[in-house]
């Protein structure tokens, strides 16, 4: 069997609100292996998010231990974080996040360049079919363009993780349809490592492994022998 | 609309950006300090003169003659316009005092016997005046007494033609003739070697035999504006007696000073507030707009209840009202607190009888109304949105900025720069107003720095070329009366004298083009070594053997250039007038002259060569040069010029240096507060886009850098704007307060550029370092999820 690249172990996450604890996680452990495609599901509030939020190092656990590539990420300074989430991960959020100053070729660009081994900008832009609005600003997109540019973005840094954060949220369909499509086949071309967060539930059918979330604790883990792709989903 | 869910939600804001409110009212209320302070301190002083003026009658005319028969003053008197009439001896002599190593000189003036004169009376400090029949007692100018730590009862010495006399100090007075004590011909206040001495009149007459003479007279009128017409009849009255000065009280010197001086703050009072008035409002703009943006949803909500734009507006405003309105009570204090000092320190010099720190409601008016008017200017510009804004509008997000500016973009130049820098040039050039707020804010603060700091560039200037190149003599000994040349010689064969050049000055009134100007021709010996004279273009001029040159600023006062031909009557002897060509223009300083050879002055007077002044250049102290002088009769004076230029260096240079830290301080207010609010202000606007950028995995200083360099960008592009207004700035307030009887050359080092550069880029430097911290504190997923 394979080895993890991405581990959570035993997480925790509270958070007090005056007298109320709110426990986002309680006591959750998961591993995500190489290339793997994962959908997180769960309704609002069952702590997504805040898992995945942990795994990127963006916030850390009350208890418990990540490790990625055997390295306990949890214990990381602020700096070690930054330089995690530099290397290591690509971000994907729901309302793209693109830097309103800069082109789409541009923002692209910015990010390549933290990246020890990048891509060509223009090639990521072209597999995600955005090579003709290179030189548009993110004002000059609709939602469905800046978040395959935000993609593009993403996996321009040829980083082993990719985490998505609601991706196709502020979408409408079709485009939602679009966006994935793009993720799939990014994961397949690319193979890093991709966690999406959703709660559609059926996207989970373009998953090799879906995790659903409740309450803070895994409440199942479905693995899908036969992954389809997104067109042969019925929506 | 006011009601207390409103006032409740203005202090919250108020309270929430505290630091950025605070900065803003330092801002104001140096500016309401600056104006109140000095305005205060200009009335304050102005009225205290003009009481002194009127109390201790203060004379409208004063005539400087030789020795003239006292029968002539009630011919004077009985002139239409003239209402009295006062003579007096006025005598200059060469003073010893035990604790003096060198010479000083006392400027004697009578008094009538044991009483106050009817004009320009005493006003004592310390002491009485002389009694009735007392010949040595005298009251003495306060800046002297006090130099030498004098008391009453202590004795000086001074040779009065030819004898020597010891004088007891009785008082220590100030009269609104000598509010400046200044040695004739000098343009420092010399008070270690200078002093005037009230005297009896029948002290001084029988030693200068002048019993029932005077040569010097002041003119009461009836109305000023007679003074014309007085002055030509009395001019030619007194010709034949010699008259050798005839002043208007506009034209003293001790009131042209004191009312330089003065015209100094308030020009001071009235310029230098705009600035910070003018930076405030950048900032109240930049704040409030951002206010505005980030609230628009509210405005629009509250539009769609039915509130009317004007009670929208009315809040904000209120907003920058408080701001100033605290602004402003810190300036009142700040300037109360400037304006006792400073009526303080003048005090020292001024000696007004009655000089009290007071302000008046107009200027508290003043200040506020300016205020005010800044709130206004800076809160209008950002109001108009709120009429702008449709409800409807408000709801949806708001239209993002178009960052496409086709000519920048297409530029070859523009694509080749890294894309973080491609990021500022568009975050600077697509919020026009606010950068060019911040930028002109920076400039400003450069040119405070600049008009802080020149004063000592200038004033440099004006040693180095009255003490250094051009005069290279140790001193000046004036003698009292025209000499031999020959006497020259013996003075240099003084051991220790290294070089002596003698030369003659006589009086001259010039005619030109209807203009007069009173002034004296100086004839210089012709292989003249110890004073450079030079022209406009500081070219070395020789000393011409039979023609003129002439000052700079004299030629600009008659406006007269090389060439013309300068209508001049001598002011001795047999009042020759003569036609003279000028030869050259001279740049020189601040002395009135016309330079020629002494040989063509003997030939043109028709007399010997002779000599009435000595410059010497010498390595003996001072009191060694003294001790070896002081027995020649002739000696009215010896001047050394480095003592003097000293004294006038030390006292300029410890004001300069607390009024360039005050300049710096200011100067730094403005800096960091122009910068840190625009800081905060981009904080909040982008903490969304800072905040996604640490995720994507920049460092916090990447990230830091891609905000502060907007106005590292600003700075480099504004603070050469700042040097170049700075410059002119500089010149133009020292064109405006030069006094026209002491010009100072205007100069700025580039190492004064440099210091408002530095002071700048520090104070910059501090609120990066703040936000920098700010930025350390931000949490990145509540940021994120605040827009998700
Ligand atoms: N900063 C926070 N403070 C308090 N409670 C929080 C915070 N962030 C998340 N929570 C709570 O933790 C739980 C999980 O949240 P989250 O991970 O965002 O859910 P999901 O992404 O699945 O919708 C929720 O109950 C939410 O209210
Ligand atoms: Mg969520």
């Amino acid at each position: 069997m394979q080895k993890p690249i991405l581990e959570a172990r035993n997480i925790t996450k509270t958070y007090q609100m005056g007298e109320v604890t709110v426990h986002a996680l309680k006591n959750l452990s998961i591993e995500f292996y190489p290339g793997e495609f994962v959908v997180l599901l769960g309704h609002s509030g069952s702590g997504k998010s805040t898992l995945l939020n942990i795994l990127g190092g963006l916030d850390k656990a009350t208890s418990g231990e990540v490790y990625f590539n055997h390295q306990l990420i949890s214990e990381y300074n602020e700096n070690q974080l930054t330089e995690y989430r530099r290397d290591s991960i690509g971000f994907i959020f729901q309302m793209y996040n693109l830097l309103p100053r800069l082109t789409a070729l541009e923002n692209v660009q910015l990010v390549a360049e933290l990246a020890n081994d990048p891509m060509k900008p223009e090639e990521a832009l072209m597999i995600l079919g955005m090579e003709h609005r290179a030189d548009h600003f993110p004002s000059q997109l609709s939602g469905g363009e800046q978040q395959r540019i935000s993609i593009a973005r993403a996996i321009a840094k040829n980083s082993p993780l990719l985490f998505c954060d609601e991706p196709t949220g502020a979408l409408d369909f079709k485009t939602g349809v679009l966006v994935l499509e793009a993720l799939q086949r990014v994961n397949q071309e690319m193979g890093a490592t991709t966690i999406v967060i959703t709660h559609n539930s059926s996207i989970a059918e373009l998953a090799d492994r879906v995790i659903f979330l409740k309450d803070g604790q895994i409440q199942n883990i479905k693995v899908n022998k036969e992954k389809k792709s997104v067109r042969d989903i019925s929506w | 609309m006011v009601n207390k869910y409103l006032i409740k939600s203005l202090l919250r804001e108020l309270l929430h950006l505290k630091s950025q409110i605070l900065s803003i009212s330092l801002i104001v209320g140096i500016g309401v300090g600056v104006y109140f302070g000095f305005s205060s301190t200009h009335q304050s002083l102005l009225e205290s003169r003009d009481h002194f003026y009127q109390e201790y009658n203060f004379p409208h005319l004063f005539a400087h003659l030789h020795k003239t028969p006292n029968y002539l003053l009630s011919r004077i008197k009985d002139l239409p316009g003239v209402k009295d009439t006062e003579g007096r001896i006025e005598h200059d002599a060469l003073l010893t005092l035990p604790k003096l190593k060198e010479p000083g000189v006392v400027h004697f003036v009578s008094l009538p016997n044991g009483k106050q004169p009817n004009y320009s009376k005493l006003f004592l400090l310390q002491g009485r005046l002389p009694s009735a029949h007392s010949n040595n007692e005298v009251v003495i100018s306060e800046s002297f007494f006090l130099a030498h730590n004098l008391k009453l009862g202590d004795k000086f010495s001074a040779n009065i033609n030819g004898s020597k006399k010891t004088f007891v100090i009785r008082g220590v007075g100030v009269t609104p003739e000598h509010i400046i004590a200044l040695q004739p011909g000098s343009s420092f206040p010399d008070d270690l070697h200078f002093t005037i001495a009230w005297v009896n009149h029948s002290a001084l007459a029988p030693l200068l035999n002048m019993s029932t003479s005077f040569n010097s007279l002041v003119i009461q009128l009836n109305q000023p504006h007679y003074q014309d017409s007085v002055k030509s009849q009395v001019e030619q009255m007194l010709e034949r007696y010699g008259l050798l000065q005839l002043l208007s009280r506009d034209k003293q010197m001790s009131a042209v000073y004191v009312r330089e001086e003065l015209k100094q703050l308030d020009v001071q009072a009235k310029t230098i507030p705009i600035i910070f008035f003018l930076v405030a409002a950048f900032i109240l703009n930049i704040v409030i707009s951002r206010l505005i943006r980030s609230q628009r949803t509210q405005i629009a909500t509250l539009k769609s209840l039915g509130i009317g734009n004007y009670s929208i507006s009315t809040y904000y405003f209120c907003f920058s009202l408080v701001i100033v309105i605290l602004g402003t009570i810190l300036g009142f204090v700040i300037g109360s607190w400037i304006g006792r000092n400073m009526v303080m320190l003048y005090g020292y010099y001024y000696h007004f009888p009655i000089l009290k720190y007071k302000f008046t409601y107009h200027q508290l008016f003043i200040s506020l109304l300016f205020s005010v008017l800044t709130a206004f200017f800076g809160t209008t510009k950002a109001l108009k949105n709120i009429f702008r804004l449709s409800p409807a509008e408000a709801l949806k997000p708001p239209t993002p900025i178009n960052y496409k500016n086709k000519w920048l973009e297409k530029s070859l130049f523009f694509q080749q720069l890294a894309i973080q820098l491609r990021m500022i040039v568009r975050g600077v050039i697509t919020t026009p107003i606010r950068s060019l707020s911040v930028g002109l804010g920076l400039s400003f603060a450069v040119v405070l720095l600049i008009l802080g700091l020149f004063w000592n560039d200038s004033l440099n200037a004006l040693m180095f070329s009255q003490f250094g190149i051009r005069q290279k003599e140790t001193g000046q000994i004036t003698l009292s009366r025209e000499m031999e040349a020959k006497v020259v010689k013996q003075i240099e064969r003084f051991p220790g004298i290294l070089m002596a050049e003698g030369y003659r000055s006589i009086p001259v009134k010039i005619k030109f083009n209807n203009q007069e100007e009173v002034s004296s021709i100086k004839g210089f010996p012709v292989n003249y070594a110890l004073t450079d004279v030079i022209n406009e273009t500081f070219t070395p001029l020789k000393i011409p053997k039979d023609g003129f040159h002439i000052s700079k600023n004299l030629a600009q006062k008659l406006s007269a250039s090389k060439g013309d031909i300068l209508e001049i009557e001598l002011l001795e002897g047999r009042k020759r007038k003569l036609r003279i060509p000028i030869l050259n223009i001279m740049d020189s300083f601040y002395e009135n002259q016309i330079l020629t050879s002494r040989s063509h002055l003997a030939k043109i007077l028709q007399t010997d060569d002779l000599v009435n002044s000595i410059l010497f250049r010498t390595y003996l102290d001072p009191s060694e040069l003294y001790a070896k002088l002081k027995n020649l009769p002739a000696v009215t004076s010896i001047t050394y010029k480095d003592a003097a230029v000293k004294k006038f260096q030390e006292t300029s240079a410890k004001f300069l240096l607390v009024f360039a830290f005050i300049f710096s301080l200011f100067a730094a207010a403005i800096g960091f507060g122009i910068t840190y609010n625009n800081l905060r202000v981009t904080l909040a606007e982008r903490d969304w886009e800072l905040s996604t950028m640490m995720i994507l995995g920049f460092r916090q200083s990447e990230v830091f850098k891609t905000m502060a360099h907007e106005i590292t960008l600003l700075l480099i592009v504004f603070v050469p704007v700042g040097w170049v207004l700075g410059f002119y700035n500089a010149r133009w307030i020292l064109m405006k307060l030069s006094m026209e009887e002491f010009p100072i050359p205007f100069s700025i080092t580039s190492l004064t550029f440099l210091i408002a550069t530095f002071v700048i880029v520090m104070s910059t430097l501090v609120s990066y370092f703040i936000i920098y911290n700010g930025l350390k504190k931000m949490d990145l997923v509540a940021t994120l999820k605040s827009r998700g």
